[in-house]
């Protein structure tokens, strides 16, 4: 824990950063691949529905998947082009439908945002407008989680929010992809932030980033000096700290009960990401089709944040930034804490992928699980108060409903990280999660079974 | 005495009364509990696995009693029978079913693209969507269902799950526990299958696996009875509908469609290889005695297309007529070989005339050799004069072979058969 400032009270530990891999002062614009692979599922909730056919020529920007229900979002495509195929993807353990989209040879590269962006005038819009465009143009969550960005605004009628707490922290070693929109485009931010307040009615706005992170502070404390209601905080460069719920309990000093949002203390969260998506979309109309991905790692040779469509393959952005340089061990999508391992490089990224992990052999180490050696430093770590080798002992020995702890796992992956044992424990506690929802799942179909044998 | 006696008599008494007590409260209190819940649960397995789908043994005991049908998928026919008779009840004719996993990748036919570390469990594993075995569809071979199976009906052979069916109960463990759901229930007996569950497209499945269903369609296409359904880059066999033809078996370009006798079938390697196992290989062997006899019946019948025929039969009859023409016009005769070369071209193009003949294809290579063989004697009387002495035997052994051969000559086979 590096110096002293507001953070969360439990467990929590500071892996070694290694973000002076990835500059984050700059970024380059990926020119435009051959081929984009454009995810239906690429959010959490109902997939899209894709609404072009094989062959339609598509505009940049253009509506390719309408959401598919209430909890979805729309997805367009990022550039002028012409539909090759639907198909599907595998991005980790979905199995997706997806729209290949071929760019055209004059189709221009996705556009870097803009360098003087002008202020919102927020005064024509009514608040229930601004979340109709969040929702028009797909903004989902980009901090990975990728939760529908309308949905997390429109609360269930009778909650009052008000705080809105932005998430700049970017705890997770290797990424520096907020921390360079922040230091390049605190307009797009702070702008995008006042127009989530007025949506929510809102008058109180953090924004909490960790002091790595100095440049950003500053660059940021400039762009809301003179402007009222956005407070920067600073906060101890601590794992997990952009967790949503260790940020409520650090910038706001308020604690979320397990298993409710953060709607319950009033509280709205918003990566910083994202509210540049909304003012992009408000000012430009331009929906959320690319984003900054960090390519990082010791084996890539030009580590760099890269501007990308949404759909390019990890293929394509590991070529350009110069491709492997040493042997090449394990390729991550997303942080090396709670980021998914990947072994197919055509894999694409999605509007939730913040890095790509390019890992060389002095990076990752491949151990065999050994016993554990009930140490403690799981339960010490873990900053929901959880005892993780508990939930991992039920989970291997297929006792589920006792494991119901596991619900409450953010799965940060600090636990495994502080294991001297090397033990799985998040993959045991995800597994345990998982079989719990089955479980629920198949309570349900008989009840509704029941039901209707009764009728 | 009385010291004795005494305790004696009040314990008795107090004995009787208690019985007494309890006789009238077993009277009073007494529930009927139907005696055949008892018959039935001792005639049942009592493994209470759950596999017919009540809680335990005695609960099904019971739900058989109260009147409903079931099945227990671990009792012997015989004790089935039993519980028929308790409940005065005939057996119905449920069809056995039996599990089978539907993916043969076997690693020799599914690709590998990664490195699994993670935890031992086919669940864990689908959860990260890093397998070994490149397919997002197929069987992750760490073997989740075989712990799940109590019955030791299931077993992991060459990376990937495959069931012993003579062990199999049909208790659904192994069903419920695959995370990729390609575990599924059939019923026993030949069964014709296409073992794949990938939805990718067709250029997907045949970059991650050799035995996987590229969705061409040519199944549906060929099925004479509706049988297969077409959805989302895959196709599936409706067992209900299929009357086992095996025009899909043949027709799959992959060789991917099974037929299977699910009773005693267990699946090898090589049968995988091969794509079809002895119930299939016997299946095709007939086929293929079908195919050549109908085109030997088509040979029989001339064995040409009617229009090429009728085309040739038109040239000739022209060519003809010009060439009797020619002899009574001298005129006629001048221009004739040119004419005939045009006629003779074109009846060219359609190619040689097959030769009207019923001659066996194989009777006709018996004989071919057999003159060959004569060919040869008589070359090498010409050169040896100690064969040429014994020539005219050989000779005529090797044309009463011939004689035997032809099939218009019955009776000359019979003189033969007679003569010797």
């Amino acid at each position: 824990m590096s110096g002293k400032g507001h953070t969360f009270k439990r467990g929590g530990t500071h892996p070694p950063e290694m973000k002076e891999l990835c500059d984050s002062s700059s970024y380059s614009i990926l020119p435009n691949p051959e081929l984009l692979t454009i995810a239906t599922a690429q959010h959490i909730g109902a997939p899209a529905k894709a609404v072009v056919k094989n062959r339609d020529e598509l505009t940049a920007g253009q509506l390719v998947a309408e959401a598919g229900g209430f909890v979805s979002a729309n997805i367009h495509t990022p550039v002028k082009g012409i539909v090759r195929g639907l198909d599907m993807v595998h991005i980790g353990p979905v199995n997706s439908p997806c729209v290949n989209v071929k760019p055209a040879d004059d189709a221009d590269n996705v556009p870097g945002y803009e360098q003087d962006a002008p202020a919102l005038d927020l005064g024509k819009y009514e608040p229930k407008e601004i979340i109709d465009v969040i929702k028009q143009h797909g903004i989902v969550g980009m901090g990975g989680a990728t939760f529908p960005t309308h949905v997390k605004l429109s609360p269930p009628p009778g909650v009052k929010m008000d705080v809105l707490v932005l998430n700049g922290a970017e705890c997770e070693p290797y990424l520096t992809s907020d921390d360079c929109l922040m230091r390049n485009h605190p307009v797009q931010i702070i702008e995008g932030t006042r127009a989530v307040m007025k949506a929510c009615g809102i008058e109180k706005a953090v924004i909490g980033i960790e002091n790595n992170k100095p440049e950003a502070i500053r660059i940021l404390k400039e762009a809301c000096a003179g402007i009222g209601g956005i407070e920067i905080m600073p906060c101890v460069t601590r794992y997990p700290q952009g967790s949503e719920k260790h940020l409520i309990e650090t910038t706001v000093g308020r604690c979320v009960p397990p298993g409710k949002l953060p709607f319950a203390v009033g509280v709205v969260v918003q990566n910083v990401s994202t509210v540049a998506a909304v003012y992009e979309a408000l000012q430009y109309g331009r929906p959320l089709n690319r984003r900054i991905v960090s390519v990082t790692g010791r084996a890539v040779k030009n580590p760099q944040n890269v501007l990308a469509p949404v759909g390019t393959s990890v293929k394509d952005l590991l070529e350009f930034c110069g491709g492997v340089k040493e042997e090449l061990v394990e390729v991550v999508m997303g942080g090396p804490m709670m980021g998914r391992a990947t072994s197919d490089i055509t894999e694409p990224t999605t509007k939730g992928t913040s890095g790509i992990l390019f890992l060389g052999k002095d990076e990752v180490v491949v151990r065999d699980e050994d016993p554990c050696i009930r140490c403690g430093n799981c339960v010490e770590a873990c900053p929901m108060g959880l005892v993780p080798t508990e939930i991992m002992g039920y989970a291997a020995t297929e006792r589920f409903p006792e494991a119901i702890d596991a619900m409450d796992c953010i799965e940060c992956g600090t636990c495994a990280y502080v294991c001297p044992s090397n033990r799985r424990l998040v993959h045991w506690i995800r597994l345990a999660k998982w079989e719990l929802g089955r479980i629920r799942r198949r309570e349900q179909m008989k009840q509704d079974q029941e039901a209707k044998a009764a009728k | 005495m009385m010291e004795m006696l005494i305790p004696a008599g009040v314990m008795g008494g107090l004995g009787l009364l208690l019985a007494g007590a309890l006789f009238a409260a077993a009277k009073k209190f007494y529930v009927f509990e139907d005696p055949r819940i008892g018959q039935v649960e001792d005639l049942l397995p009592g493994a209470n696995c759950g596999g017919c789908g009540k809680a335990g043994c005695k609960a099904f005991a019971e739900m058989l009693v109260a009147g409903e049908d079931g099945n227990c998928p671990v009792a012997s026919a015989e004790s089935m029978e039993a519980i028929a008779e308790v409940l005065g009840k005939k057996l119905g004719g449920a069809d056995p079913i039996v599990a089978h996993v539907m993916c043969e990748g076997l690693k020799s036919s599914a690709n590998f693209n990664g490195l699994y570390e993670g935890i031992h469990d086919c669940r864990a594993a689908h959860l990260v969507g890093q397998v070994d075995r490149a397919c997002s569809y197929g069987c992750i071979g760490l073997g989740s269902c075989v712990e799940a199976c109590a019955f030791d009906a299931i077993e992991i052979y060459n990376g990937i799950a495959r069931v012993i069916p003579e062990n199999c109960v049909a208790c659904n463990a192994c069903v419920e526990m695959c995370p990729r759901d390609i575990i599924v229930m059939i019923p026993k007996g030949r069964q014709v299958f296409i073992p794949c569950k990938s939805l990718d497209a067709g250029k997907v499945v045949t970059k991650v696996c050799e035995l996987g269903c590229i969705g061409c369609k040519k199944c549906v296409k060929v099925c004479p009875s509706d049988a297969i359904e077409f959805e989302n880059n895959l196709a599936r066999i409706i067992t209900e509908k299929c009357t086992s033809c095996y025009e899909c078996v043949d027709a799959c370009p992959r060789h991917i469609i099974k037929v299977r006798d699910l009773s005693d079938f267990v699946v090898t390697e090589k049968d995988m290889k091969l794509s079809f196992d002895s119930v299939a290989a016997a299946a095709w062997a007939k086929r293929a005695e079908e195919k050549a006899a109908e085109e030997k019946a088509k040979l029989a019948a001339g064995g040409e297309d009617p229009e090429i025929a009728a085309k040739r039969a038109k040239f000739q009859k022209a060519l003809d007529d010009a060439r009797a023409k020619a002899q009574g016009d001298p005129e006629y005769a001048k221009k004739l070989p040119k004419i005939e070369e045009g006629f003779l071209k074109k009846l060219d193009a359609l190619g040689p005339a097959p030769k009207a003949t019923d001659i066996d294809p194989e009777l006709a290579e018996k004989r071919a050799k057999i003159e060959r063989a004569l060919a040869d004697a008589r070359d090498k009387a010409a050169s040896d004069p100690e064969y040429a002495k014994k020539f005219p035997a050989i000779e005529a052994g090797f044309k009463k072979k011939l004689a035997a051969l032809d099939p218009t000559s019955k009776a000359a086979e019979h003189d033969a058969k007679e003569g010797s």
